[in-house]
């Protein structure tokens, strides 16, 4: 190697070394910081319920309501069927469905009008805890020849 | 003669030995003097719990009932957690936040402080303020019905028998105070 080529290599590997130095030297700056952190956890919660259990006994059935929340309940659709056949507004036309309490109070009544097989139930009395209801059926003339006998469900 | 190549070498040779350090020297002239190291003292940044407390909120009670009511819809959680900063040391700034990340379904926070708000759930935090308290107020809604819109008529979004006699778990809200770089 010629006094020239050492003198090259020399060259570069100062060079070299001086980049290194100089990237690598510390920045005088640091991005490290103190810091601190608190978890609050919200304690695990639970929903409540309720339940309506209906307990048919022939032309009464006795609603409870049960469950951790406080709530009221009354009948809200009534469905009319006659051997098994759900019966509409138009076959029932000219009867009467009712809901009466234990005392003979009516409470509720069903609007037996439309097409749909399926009917509203007016009344704002709301019950609360367990109560019987009796419910009547008094079919039209039309529906008792038709079905022969008291439409029921 | 030697060669050219033989004198650099030896003249090489000759600059280390008299460069290089020998473990003695010659100066015959001392002194010292003993100083006591000074003591250093670190400062402090931090944030601790101070207290938290868990609420239901129900529409028509007089009075909060306690965490652990059976929830019904229409409730509201209330959480609320305060703690206590601490920051000293000298040109020490710092940022308090509030995260609620970690927090399910959709929380509204309100939060009681002195401290200058420097951005959402974000304050700034100096020396003066060592020892502040900060509290925050968070609500949790659970939903009258699925949808969060008033109840229809046809009951589509009324939950039925859903939500019922479940475990919810609401999560956790952070607190974090970090140094601000200089």
């Amino acid at each position: 190697m010629t006094l020239t080529a050492r003198l090259v290599t020399g060259l570069v590997v100062a060079a070299v070394t001086l980049l290194g130095l100089v990237v690598l030297r510390p920045a005088g700056t640091t991005l490290a910081a103190w810091s601190d952190e608190v978890t609050v956890a919200v304690p695990t919660l639970r929903t409540g319920g309720v339940q309506l259990a209906v307990t048919p006994a022939g032309g009464a059935a006795t609603v409870a309501m049960t469950g951790e929340a406080a709530g009221t309940w009354r009948p809200s659709t009534v469905q009319v069927a006659a051997q098994g056949q759900a019966l509409t507004g138009a076959d029932l036309a000219g009867s009467r469905v009712e809901y009466r309490l234990a005392d003979g109070t009516l409470a509720y009544r069903a609007a037996l009008d439309g097409g749909a097989a399926s009917f509203p139930v007016s009344g704002d009395r709301r019950l609360a805890g367990t109560h019987t209801l009796f419910l009547t059926v008094v079919p039209s003339d039309r529906v008792l020849v038709a079905h022969g006998g008291p439409p029921s469900r | 003669m030697p060669s050219r190549l033989t004198r650099a070498a030896l003249a090489a040779a000759v600059a280390v030995v008299l460069l290089s350090g020998s473990g003695t020297t010659l100066a015959g002239w001392g002194d010292a003097e003993r100083r006591d190291v000074a003591v250093v003292v670190a400062g402090e940044l931090s944030v601790t719990a101070q207290g938290t407390t868990t609420v239901v909120l129900r529409p028509g009670a007089a009075a909060p009932l306690p965490a652990d009511t059976p929830l019904v819809p229409g409730d509201v959680v209330r959480l609320t957690s305060t703690v206590r900063v601490t920051a000293r040391g000298d040109l020490l700034t710092g940022t308090l936040a509030l995260d609620l990340g970690g927090v399910h379904g959709t929380p509204v926070a309100t939060v009681a402080t002195d401290l200058p708000p420097t951005g959402t759930h974000r304050w700034a935090v100096t020396p003066d303020d060592d020892g502040a308290l900060v509290t925050a107020v968070v609500e949790l809604a659970v939903p009258t019905t699925t949808d969060g819109r008033p109840a229809a008529a046809d009951r589509s979004n009324w939950w039925g028998s859903d939500l019922q006699h479940v475990t919810l778990d609401p999560g956790a809200l952070r607190w974090t105070i970090t140094q601000d770089p200089s």
